[in-house]
């Protein structure tokens, strides 16, 4: 697969999960499913997108702090 | 003439021992901002508790069909730009500034998206003093504005000199380094989208 053909099935997932996102949230189901579409957004857009092979360890680093603030913020929400 | 990207296919890899796509300078600056950005998000979403009813309120009056398409538009530039890098990785010079151009402009659509989110909320008298969950809008969303319009100046100008040929495989590290900048500025989007936008107790 070329990457470009890989970069605009990256964008369709994208823009598919976006609009999950949007029903998702229109129906009030709940934080961590938020949640947890938004951290496969984020990795999809840093793994197709930055292409990583020369920096996934500090992508790696990244993704983590990212995923820390979705997913913490989702459980203060849900505990606070 | 440029060929397209589909007859260029795969443009080759750089060898090992290259830097960071982009720099070394923009991935320290994007975990900085990550971080930033992060834990103003999880203080933003601690605070809930603390007034739960103002925060719904105030949540409600979000368009979030404004932020979807702010989102789209992003995603969209992203695309653009991601395209760009690999046209200039594969030598052609011209599909690198049109891909970068076209990002440029998703980025101004953004802003007017943003614009036209925001007024009704200013001319209700909406401040960041009005209450926590406002502070927390209208300073991260500002913000993140902050960096999306510097990125489309960036690609702007990274888009003319592309169409100069200045740029190519073996001199990739501003396209690349704009192209990485873009991506930080959707990456945080995404998070301001679902912590703002999304979700709720």
């Amino acid at each position: 697969m070329t990457h470009t053909r890989r970069a605009v099935l990256a964008y369709l997932a994208l823009m598919a999960l976006t609009l999950t996102f949007n029903g998702v949230a229109e129906a009030s189901l709940g934080a961590w499913a938020l949640a947890g579409i938004s951290v496969v957004k984020v990795m999809i857009v840093g793994i197709v997108f930055l292409e990583l092979g020369r920096a996934w360890w500090v992508w790696a680093v990244i993704a983590a702090v990212v995923i820390t603030a979705i997913l913490g913020g989702a459980a203060a929400l849900l505990t606070g | 003439m440029d060929q397209t990207l589909n007859e260029l296919g795969d443009p080759p890899r750089p060898p090992d021992g290259e830097p960071l796509t982009g720099g070394v300078a923009v991935w320290i600056f994007m975990t900085v901002e990550v971080v930033t950005f992060g834990m103003f998000l999880i203080w933003h979403a601690a605070s809930w508790a603390g007034d739960p009813e103002a925060y719904a309120a105030a949540q409600a009056q979000l368009s979030l069909n404004s932020a979807t398409i702010g989102t789209a538009l992003l995603l969209t530039g992203s695309l653009f730009v991601a395209l760009g890098a690999q046209a200039n990785a594969a030598g052609a010079q011209r599909a690198t500034a049109a891909w970068l151009l076209a990002g440029s402009l998703t980025g101004v659509i953004f802003t007017v998206n943003k614009l036209m989110e925001w007024a009704p909320h200013l001319n209700d008298g909406v401040t960041l003093s009005t209450n926590g969950f406002w502070f927390t809008y209208l300073f991260l969303t500002q913000l993140h504005l902050l960096h999306v319009l510097p990125g489309v100046g960036l690609l702007a100008v990274v888009a003319w000199r592309a169409w100069r040929g200045d740029y190519g495989p073996t001199n990739a590290l501003t396209v690349e380094g704009s192209a990485a900048y873009w991506h930080l500025v959707d990456v945080i989007w995404l998070l301001l989208f679902a912590v703002l936008y999304g979700m709720r107790p």
